[in-house]
C-alpha cells in the first residue's frame, strides 16, 4: 500500500534541513568500476528543495558531512558533500531553496 | 406527488437606463470580492499526515480592479444593442415588488442575429454594492 511523504526529517552536517518540501534521492550514477562491486566515481546525489535557510550557506559549501532521512518511507544514510545550492526569489511568492549533495562512498 | 412551484420569474420587469426590455432570463450573481482564495502552499515533508496544510497570505495586495462583486446578466429579445461601459441605473421588480434597483455599467454584452429566429441580445451588468 502506498505510503505518505509526511513527517520527514533531513538532517546534513548535524543540521535538519528546514521546511523541505522535495527530497529526491538517487544512489549510484554510474557503473562500478575495477574488482571492487560498488566502487564508482559517482554513487549518487540527493536534492532537495526547501523554504528556509539552515544548512543553506556559502559556508557549507563543499563541506563533507553526514547526512541522514527518515520518516516517509525514505530511509537513507551517509556520507555527503554539498556540491550546488541555488536561492530564489519571485515576486509575490516565497523564498525559495535548493541544494544538492553529492553522495560519498 | 407533483409539488407547486412556489415562486417563478413570471411577471417580472428588467429596465435598464429607464429601458424596459422583453427579458427571457435573469441571473443575479452576488461574490464577496475580498474573499479571495490565493494563498502560498509551504506545506513541508516535516509535516506528519492528517495535519492542516500550511498556507501564508500573499506578501503583496491585489490592485483594486473596481469588482464588485455583483453582476446581473440577462437574456433579452429585441434590437437594442447595450453598449458597453454604459452606466445607468438597473432596476428589476418581480410582480410589482422591488427585487433590486442599482447604479451599474455594462461589463458586456452580445447581440445574436439569425434566421429563423429572433434577434436576441445577452447582457452583463455590474452593479453597485448596496
Amino acid at each position: 500500500m502506498a505510503g505518505y511523504s509526511a513527517g520527514v526529517t533531513a538532517t546534513w552536517n548535524s543540521v535538519n534541513f528546514g521546511e523541505v518540501t522535495e527530497i529526491s534521492v538517487t544512489h549510484g550514477g554510474a557503473m562500478p568500476l575495477a574488482r571492487a562491486s560498488t566502487w564508482t566515481l559517482d554513487v549518487g546525489t540527493i536534492e532537495m528543495k526547501c523554504l528556509t535557510t539552515a544548512n543553506i550557506s556559502t559556508a557549507n559549501y563543499g563541506k563533507r558531512a553526514q547526512v541522514t532521512i527518515t520518516g516517509g518511507g525514505l530511509a537513507y544514510s551517509g556520507k555527503a558533500v554539498l556540491e550546488k545550492f541555488t536561492m530564489a526569489g519571485v515576486v509575490n511568492d516565497v523564498t525559495r531553496y535548493a541544494v544538492t549533495l553529492r553522495v560519498q562512498g | 406527488m407533483p409539488f407547486e412551484t412556489p415562486h417563478d420569474g413570471a411577471g417580472t420587469v428588467l429596465t435598464w437606463k429607464s429601458t424596459t426590455y422583453t427579458v427571457t432570463n435573469i441571473v443575479v450573481s452576488m461574490t464577496d470580492p475580498t474573499a479571495t482564495e490565493d494563498k502560498i502552499a509551504v506545506s513541508h515533508l516535516g509535516q506528519t499526515a492528517g495535519e492542516t496544510a500550511k498556507t501564508l497570505d500573499l506578501p503583496l495586495a491585489g490592485a483594486a480592479s473596481g469588482d464588485t462583486g455583483q453582476t446581473v446578466q440577462f437574456d433579452y429579445i429585441g434590437k437594442t444593442i447595450i453598449a458597453d461601459k454604459e452606466t445607468g441605473t438597473l432596476a428589476i421588480t418581480v410582480g410589482g415588488t422591488s427585487l433590486l434597483s442599482r447604479a451599474g455599467t455594462v461589463n458586456s454584452s452580445t447581440l445574436t442575429l439569425a434566421t429563423q429566429d429572433a434577434i436576441r441580445g445577452q447582457a452583463t451588468i455590474r452593479i453597485a454594492r448596496s
